[in-house]
Formats: structure tokens, C-alpha cells, sequence
């Protein structure tokens, strides 16, 4: 009867255990991208695991990271614990006292302070990888060193003294006698090592190159993100995962059934053969990287990454054919060798925020061409850190010069118009995508008139429905949309001739108070909505987990691209307060690009072949968002592809949506006027294309001073931390009486 | 030594470099940080600005509020499971007890996913029960740490020394309570050390379960990613003590298999 019972426990137990894991490993197999449905079975998952480069890469990485860092632990933490074993006592206290540091520390901390010695004092690279080698040899070797110390306790001093009496040297006596002894703590340190690296995401995260991921740095990134791909490989990469490791458990099973003797000996050939096989296929899997000359990073999932289906080929028109084979990037190479006549090898990269991409820069990171907002650009200018294009990038005579034909009038005014220093924008940067910011949301559950404001977030009817960005910036300036909506929404200030001037004014107010008042607003606001994300909101749009996303203009033509194939309509919302514009532009880096031409040519010939505007097709029809390029005179591909997009079906009621501001620069010409299905309005039309009345409550977010950046910094580590003064006095009450239940305990037993 | 030119203490020496270089150096730096404001003046202001702000202290009795919890979860549900394990004679049982090893050689992100998943089919919405599913989360992250020890311990447990207590009129209960438990000590805090420190600084999981709210390792992330070095570092210094406390205190159960080491292969 116990049996049954401790049996059904120790199961129950298991069940929890493996439950999560196995619901995994059975949706791995479908064709399924969340759990609950099941369409049909499919291996397409295991494949994309095979097939996808990064994906490769990235678990080949992890591998070569976890053996090479457990070798060269086991290495040092072996010779440590025998050098302590034998030397001594301070010696050996010495080395047992740091080499606990380690072990009981939070890897966070260890991490933090590996980067702060490592990157910040001594400035040294990432990319070279040595700070994370030796993170992940500091976190490791302590334990190596524990498994090897015991066995060196336990083993019989006099074999060692006999094999010098019988007339070997110390060193052979060493050799063949000690380390046979303690050959199975060194063992199962390594194995430990390996393990406690393929474990780790925090020590990685402080130290790792920006271009390298690790399996669970990429998972992080990849859970934050909305590829559903990616998503659905990842579950079968944790299903591989899981066979692999239950292979070698049956392996050790089956060997410990035979002759006890053998045991230990079989058990290491295991551990050897799976070591080697892994060991290789991480070395295979990283041989594929290529040679750099141009390092270019991007915004994740910005690019057309290719790998269209036929049946999505883009027929304009105006004769255009347009299909994405290749990434962008691997095209680029052919174009620029065919063109220019030289070879070129893209690096290409990605962050996740223009604070991540600032980091990197400033942690040693080298890149040549990056694509920022905005207000990285100012302050990248503001710091010195960009090279000016070339005079002929702008020369717009000259044929492959695309950006400088191409760029919209609208986007050309507002980056020679903005200034920092008295230089344009337009001197270091070259626009890339633009958009608005603004409520995405499902009209089932809200109305327009509900989404058509900031106050959407406070609204109790969406508690917990609803999202808002993981980013100060794009967060702080939807609070005090809601802060300011009397003043933004009265006549007074409509009518005022300064009205774009003082919108602008006003939604860069970062005065001490007007802060205050946003981190107590927020702090409300925090308890209504869902969570604070950076991607995953378009996919839980479409599952219907939430009902409202604040959401870039681009993620929300996206989104509703996306929903549109699932059956869902989604909708898009421009606050009537205000709303954010924002530009993504490239520029080229001072540290990489130096004085070499040859890079610089290669740079801005990358921003042109990237402002062709089959390209600009391309990256549009992949990736949501507007690109800055509207087409030189006389070659109306873009604006081809918006009719492609939206022109009206012959049944259906048509609206006349004039976008003559982006396209000629004048909002009348009939030229530029897209007959649009009148269900377009509010939807993907209207988020990619403003009309040029939203545009006229848009105000551009600038960059803070010092002083208000760190005041808004702190503002929003103080809304995400939790208040002290929230907690209930019972729970004081309670907290206090169980450490005097303590200390009463422990003084009865001192008594005792 | 019959030669001068091989001395097996010397062959700590690389070891006891890197410590120095990897392990001791960074806690100084540190030190000097928390200590030092921006331009780089001693100043204790970092100090008092942690216990003095109520958003500090409230994430770190945020912090240790989840792993209490976590841990007297991970232990409730645990040592049951060590005990059991230890005690039963099963044929496999070298099997049964790797299979709750296993969970540690797949990356706690992949496993975190697959709990979000099933949490989320379960729940419909994570965003109301954000604390329940953290501790939900960190439990299960954690779980393998805290049976482990405790296993190896319960294994070298004496069975005699039980007998002997139950011959002398020891009701079963007052054996396990005053001969087992006692016994185990080593194993449980362990164990304990195991599951609590890292539960107050992982906050992937709070991530990736939706809970916005910082621990004390996002709130070092934080003022790392806004190069405030000081106040980051007086932050883990604070963990540091707490650590320090920590261990001090447990060492005096002579804890021979330490943490998540140790135990993991013996």
C-alpha cells in the first residue's frame, strides 16, 4: 500500500515535470503555431531547424561554447585542486575560500561583474570572445574543482609513495599514478561544466558579441519576437533536445546492467562518443561564417529575408515583376560584384532596441552601417560618432544613386529641415522606414471612437487586455498623451498657427514635474494593462489574447496581414491627442568605416541597392513598414504597389486617398491618389500611408538632455519596481512573527 | 621530493591566478563602484539611496518574497520526493533518479516556453495571477536543484541509526521529525542554497511569464543598460552581503556536497 502510494507520488511528480516538455515535443510535430490547435501533422519544423542558417549557427555555438570552456575548466580546476590538495594550508584556504565565490553567487551578479572589470575598465572587446570564455570558465570551474577535491581525499597517498620508492620520477609517478585515482572526479567535472554552461543565459547576456547567440540568449530574443517559424523550431529544438538526453540515460541504463566491472569504463566511452559528436557537429555548424568587410546591423525582422513561395510574386502594373529568393543582403553581394566589379561580404546583425544597439556601441561592438531612430541619430551626432555621406552619394545625376532619386519629397523636407548642431540630419543619415505610433486593436471588442485615444490604457473595460511597449521612450510619450489630452484636444490650442510647433513643444516636455506626472499615472496604468512587450503583442493580437497593442505603424500593418490569413480582423487607431513620428535611417559609423573608401563606397552603395525601389517592394511587402522612398520621376513602382495593395475590387465602395505629399510633395496632385476599398480606411492603407491630416498631429520625439534622461530612466525603473509601501500591513504583521518564531526556535535550542 | 623540478602544488598556480584575476578582481571593482559616485569620489550616497528608496527595497522584498515562496515549494514538493527515492528499492532506480535530473541539461528558456504554453491553456490570461505564475515558474525551474542534494544526503542516511530510534519507542513520526530531518540538514540547505539566491535574481522567468515587475537581477540589468555602474553595483554588493549571510550561516552544517555540484553526478 506505502509502494503504491510513494509510487503515485514520485509519478505525479514526473508528470509535472515532463507535462510542459512533451506538450511541446507533440506540437513540435504539427503544423500548429500555438498550443491548443492541431491542424495537421508536418516535420516542416525540423526541417526549418536544418535549414536555417542562424539557427545552426546559434545551437552549433552553443555546443563549441560548452565544450571548449568545460576543457579548459576541467583543465584548470583539476591542476587547481591538486595544487591545493598538496600545497600549503594558506594556500589551500585561499583558493577554497574564492573558489566558493562563484558557486553561491547569483550568476547575475557574477556576470555584471565580469562585464564591469573585463568591458568596462579595461575596455576590452566582446567580439573577441574572451569575456565570455572566461565567464563561462569562472562559473564552471569551482564546481570541477569540488568533484576532483574529494577524490584526491579519498585516494591512498602510500600507491604514490611506492611508485617513487620503486624508482619512478615524480612526475611519471604523478602521471600514472594520481591522475588514474581521481580520473572520475575530473570526469564528472567536465560533464558537470558542460552542463552548467548549456544552463546559463545571465552570463552570456552580460558577455557575449552582439553577433553570437547562445540557445538560450536566441530563445529570449526569439520569445520576445513574433516569427512564429522560430517559435515553433525552438519546440522542436527543446524536443531534440530531450531525445538526446533520454538516449543517454537508457545508454547509461543498458551499460549498468552488465558487468559491474565494465561499468565505468563503458560509461566513459559514452561520454567520450557523445562528447565527440557534439563537439563536431558545433564545429561544423560554425564554419560557416564568412569573412567581414561590411558590418551592417538592423532592427530584427527589417529586412526581406527572401525565401518567398511563387504564388506571392508581387505583378505590378507597370510591368514590375518582384519575388524575394534571397535575403536582401546575399543579393546585395551579387549586385555590388556585378556593378561595381568587387567583392563584398555583408555581416549582417540585428538589435532589439536603440538602447541595445547604443550598448553594443559603447561596449566595444564595431559595426559599419547601422539603422537607429531618430533620436539615436541626434545623439550619435550630437557625440561625433558618424561620418558624413559622401557629396556623391547625393549627386542625384548619377544612376545608382536610388536613395538620393528616390527619397519622398515629405522625408527629404524633414531631414534637412531637422538640425542638430546647425548640421541636417540629411548630412549623416539616409531614411530608411518611418511611421506614426498608435492603437492596433480587434474592432469585436473596441469601438474606433476607443482606440482613437491614449486614454485606451486606463480604460477599466480592457483590464488586462491591453498592452503597452517595453521601452521608456515610446511609453512615456503615450502617458503624457493621456496627461495632456485637455490642453492637446481644446480649440484653443487646434487654432493655435503654431499648432505642429507647440504639439512638438509640448510632447518633448521632460520638466521634472510633467515626469512626476507621468510615473504616478503610470503606476495606475500598470495595474489595467496586460504586460509591458517589445513583439510578441502582434501574435497575441491575433490569438485574441489581447484585445488592444500600442503599436508601431508598421508591426500593425504586419499584424493585421498576418490576422487577415487567420480570419481576424484588426484595426488601427491613431490617438486623436497626438501620435509619435518616427524615422529609422542608416548611418555609417566613425569606428568602422575610418578612413577607408573602399568601405564607404560599399556602405552607401548598401543604402542605395536597399532604396531601389524594387527593394523597397520587397522589404515592404515582408516586413509592414514604409519605407522613406517614394521613387525618382518617372519610375512609379512604390506607388504601383499601394494600388497593388489596396485598389478597390470592382463591387466594392471606393474612397479617394490622396497621398500626393509623400509621393510629389503636393497633396493635390491627381497623380498620387490611391482609389481605395473604403474598408481600407483605419486599416493597413492608413497605418503604412498616414493621411496628411494625422501627420499634422504628429510630433517627433527628440532626444533628452542628460539630466531628463536619467530622470526618465529612473521614473521607469521606479514604476516597474515594486513599492514597499504596497504591502499590506498583515503581511508585516505575519513577516514579523515568523522571524520572532525563528529566533524563539533557535533560542530552545541553545537552551536544549 | 626526490626532484626539484616537479612540485604538484605548483600546478594550482594557474588556478589560483585566474581566481585571483576573474573572481577577486571583479568583487573589488565592484567594491570600488558601489563606493564612488559618477566622477568616480568616494560617497556612501548609493548605499543609503538603496535603503532609503522605497522602490529598492521594495524589489528586494519583492525578491525574497518570491524565493521564500519558491523555496518552501520546491521543498515541500521535493523532499518527498528525495525521501522516497532514497528509501525505495526499485529496480531502475538509477533511472527514475536521473529522469529528475534530466530538466537541467535543457536550457531553462526552452522549458520556461513550454510551462508559458501549457500556463497559458490553463489560465487563458497570465496577466492576472502574475506572482502565482512567477513562483509556478521558478518552481519548476528549480525543482531538480532541490532534489538533488537532498537525495544524495537521504542515500548515506544511516537506516540503523532509525531502527535504533524506533527500538527505543520512537513513535514514526518523532523519528523522521528528530533522527531523518536532522540528519538530512546538509542536503536541505544545500538545497536551499540551491533554489533561493537564484530565484531572487532570474528574471527571465519573470519575463517570460509576463510579470513586469523587477527582481533584483533585472533591477541590476536596468542600471547597467543606463550606464549608472555605481548603483548597479551597490546592487549586487547588497546581494553579495545577503549571500555572504547566507553562507556563514548554512556553513555550519558541514555541507560536503556544495549546491548544484557536488550532487549532480556522485
Amino acid at each position: 500500500m506505502k509502494k503504491i502510494g510513494s509510487t503515485i507520488y514520485l509519478s505525479a511528480v514526473l508528470f509535472l515535470l515532463y507535462f510542459p516538455i512533451l506538450i511541446l515535443a507533440f506540437y513540435s510535430f504539427t503544423t500548429s503555431a500555438n498550443i491548443g490547435t492541431v491542424h495537421g501533422f508536418s516535420l516542416d519544423n525540423y526541417w526549418t531547424l536544418i535549414e536555417n542558417e542562424e539557427l545552426r549557427a546559434m545551437i552549433g555555438g552553443t555546443l563549441l561554447l560548452a565544450f571548449g570552456s568545460a576543457f579548459l575548466a576541467t583543465v584548470l580546476g583539476s591542476l587547481g585542486a591538486i595544487g591545493a590538495f598538496y600545497g600549503k594550508s594558506w594556500y589551500k584556504a585561499g583558493i577554497a575560500a574564492l573558489n566558493e565565490v562563484p558557486v553561491v553567487n547569483a550568476d547575475v551578479v557574477t556576470g555584471f561583474s565580469v562585464c564591469i572589470l573585463l568591458i568596462v575598465v579595461f575596455g576590452m572587446d566582446k567580439e573577441s570572445f574572451f569575456p565570455l570564455i572566461v565567464g563561462h570558465v569562472i562559473l564552471s570551474a569551482p564546481f570541477v574543482y569540488l568533484s576532483v577535491l574529494p577524490k584526491l581525499k579519498q585516494m591512498d597517498e602510500s600507491l604514490y609513495e611506492a611508485a617513487l620508492d620503486l624508482g619512478a620520477d615524480a612526475k611519471t609517478a604523478f602521471v600514472k599514478v594520481v591522475i588514474p585515482q581521481i580520473f572520475p572526479g575530473i570526469l564528472s567535472g567536465f560533464t558537470l561544466a558542460i552542463t552548467l554552461s548549456l544552463d546559463d543565459y545571465f552570463i552570456a547576456s552580460y558577455t557575449k558579441p552582439a553577433t553570437f547567440n547562445t540557445i538560450s540568449t536566441y530563445v529570449v530574443n526569439a520569445t520576445k519576437g513574433s516569427q512564429t517559424e522560430i517559435k515553433t523550431a525552438l519546440w522542436a529544438l527543446s524536443t531534440v533536445i530531450f531525445m538526446v538526453v533520454i538516449l543517454v540515460v537508457l545508454l547509461m541504463n543498458v551499460t549498468s546492467k552488465s558487468k559491474p566491472k565494465q561499468t565505468g569504463k563503458v560509461n566513459y566511452i559514452i561520454v567520450f562518443v557523445v562528447t565527440c559528436t557534439l563537439a563536431t557537429i558545433g564545429l561544423s555548424a560554425e564554419t560557416f561564417a564568412k569573412p567581414v568587410t561590411l558590418r551592417v546591423c538592423n532592427w530584427e525582422e527589417y529586412i526581406d529575408l527572401g525565401d518567398w513561395d511563387e504564388e506571392e510574386r508581387i505583378e505590378l502594373d507597370n510591368g514590375v515583376s518582384i519575388l524575394g529568393k534571397e535575403a536582401m543582403f546575399d543579393d546585395f553581394e551579387k549586385w555590388y560584384l556585378d556593378t561595381y566589379g568587387q567583392e563584398v561580404h555583408v555581416e549582417y546583425s540585428c538589435f532589439g532596441t536603440n538602447e541595445d544597439l547604443y550598448n553594443q556601441l559603447t561596449m566595444g561592438d564595431t559595426y559599419d552601417l547601422v539603422c537607429p531612430s531618430d533620436y539615436m541619430i541626434m545623439k550619435l551626432m550630437e557625440e561625433d560618432q558618424l561620418t558624413p555621406f559622401s557629396d556623391e552619394f547625393y549627386d542625384r545625376e548619377f544612376a545608382l544613386n536610388y536613395y538620393a532619386k528616390g527619397v519622398s519629397p515629405y522625408i527629404r523636407k524633414v531631414f534637412d529641415d531637422n538640425k542638430i548642431n546647425d548640421e541636417p540630419w540629411s548630412k549623416y543619415a539616409a531614411g530608411y522606414m518611418w511611421g506614426i505610433t498608435g492603437v492596433l486593436y480587434n474592432p469585436l471588442y473596441m469601438t474606433e471612437e476607443e482606440a482613437s485615444t491614449w486614454t485606451v490604457f486606463e480604460n477599466p473595460k480592457f483590464r488586462r487586455r491591453i498592452t503597452l511597449k517595453d521601452n521608456v521612450r515610446d511609453t512615456y510619450f503615450a502617458v503624457l498623451g493621456i496627461e495632456k489630452k485637455d490642453l492637446l484636444t481644446s480649440q484653443e490650442f487646434l487654432d493655435d498657427p503654431n499648432y505642429e510647433k507647440r504639439v512638438a513643444e509640448e510632447m518633448n516636455d521632460v520638466a521634472p514635474d510633467t515626469i512626476y506626472a507621468v510615473q504616478e499615472r503610470l503606476q495606475d496604468i500598470m495595474g489595467n494593462i496586460y504586460a509591458l512587450e517589445t513583439d510578441s503583442g502582434k501574435a497575441d493580437m491575433v490569438t485574441g489574447k489581447i484585445v488592444g497593442n500600442y503599436q508601431w505603424s508598421g508591426d500593425a500593418v504586419y499584424a493585421m496581414d498576418q490576422a487577415d490569413e487567420d480570419g481576424v480582423t484588426l484595426k488601427f487607431a491613431v490617438p486623436r491627442e497626438c501620435t509619435n513620428l518616427w524615422f529609422d535611417g542608416w548611418v555609417m559609423l566613425k569606428k568602422g568605416i575610418g578612413d577607408d573608401a573602399q568601405k564607404q563606397q560599399a556602405a552607401e552603395a548598401f543604402v542605395n541597392y536597399v532604396s531601389m525601389p524594387e527593394n523597397v517592394v520587397r522589404n515592404m511587402y515582408y516586413i509592414g513598414y514604409t519605407s522613406c522612398i517614394a521613387g525618382e520621376e518617372g519610375d512609379d513602382t512604390v506607388f504601383q504597389y499601394l494600388n497593388w495593395c489596396y485598389s478597390a475590387e470592382d463591387d466594392e465602395e471606393t474612397v479617394a486617398y490622396p497621398l500626393g505629399y509623400f509621393f510629389s510633395g503636393d497633396n493635390t496632385d491627381e497623380n498620387y491618389v490611391v482609389t481605395a476599398s473604403a474598408e481600407q480606411i483605419g486599416r493597413q492603407l492608413t497605418s503604412q500611408y498616414p493621411s496628411q491630416e494625422t501627420i499634422k498631429r504628429t510630433a517627433v520625439m527628440g532626444y533628452y538632455p542628460d539630466d531628463a534622461n536619467k530622470d526618465i530612466n529612473q521614473m521607469w525603473i521606479n514604476v516597474r519596481c515594486f513599492d514597499v509601501r504596497d504591502i499590506p500591513v498583515w503581511v508585516w504583521i505575519s513577516g514579523i512573527l515568523f522571524v520572532l518564531f525563528i529566533i524563539f526556535l533557535q533560542l530552545r535550542k541553545r537552551n536544549i | 621530493m626526490k626532484e626539484k623540478g616537479f612540485r604538484r602544488d605548483c600546478l594550482g598556480i594557474p588556478y589560483a591566478l585566474f581566481l585571483v584575476c576573474f573572481v577577486a578582481a571583479p568583487l573589488l571593482v565592484i567594491l570600488y563602484y558601489a563606493f564612488t559616485n559618477g566622477q568616480g569620489q568616494f560617497t556612501l550616497q548609493n548605499l543609503i539611496g538603496f535603503f532609503t528608496s522605497p522602490n529598492t527595497v521594495g524589489t528586494l522584498v519583492y525578491s525574497l518574497a518570491i524565493a521564500v515562496a519558491t523555496t518552501l515549494v520546491c521543498l515541500l514538493i521535493g523532499y518527498p520526493v528525495a525521501y522516497l527515492l532514497a528509501r525505495s528499492k526499485m529496480k531502475h532506480k538509477t533511472v527514475i533518479v536521473l529522469l529528475f535530473v534530466m530538466p537541467m541539461w535543457i536550457n531553462f528558456t526552452l522549458r520556461i516556453t513550454a510551462l508559458k504554453e501549457v500556463l497559458t491553456l490553463l489560465e487563458g490570461n497570465l496577466a492576472f495571477h502574475p506572482f502565482l505564475n512567477t513562483i509556478i515558474g521558478m518552481t519548476y525551474d528549480f525543482l531538480p536543484f532541490m532534489i538533488l542534494p537532498m537525495y544524495t544526503t537521504l542515500l548515506k542516511l544511516d537506516g540503523t541509526l532509525l531502527e535504533a530510534a524506533a527500538d527505543l519507542g520512537a513513535t514514526p513520526f518523532s523519528v523522521f521529525w528528530k533522527v531523518t530531518i536532522p540528519l538530512s540538514m546538509p542536503g536541505i540547505v544545500s538545497g536551499v542554497v540551491m533554489v533561493f539566491l537564484p530565484s531572487m535574481t532570474n528574471y527571465v522567468v519573470l519575463d517570460m511569464l509576463c510579470n513586469s515587475t523587477y527582481i533584483m537581477g533585472s533591477l541590476i540589468g536596468s542600471y547597467f543598460s543606463a550606464y549608472d555602474w555605481n548603483n548597479g553595483s551597490m546592487i549586487a554588493l547588497v546581494l553579495l552581503v545577503i549571500i555572504l549571510v547566507f553562507t556563514l550561516y548554512t556553513n555550519r552544517y558541514d555541507t560536503q556536497e556544495t549546491g548544484r555540484g557536488g550532487a549532480l553526478l556522485s
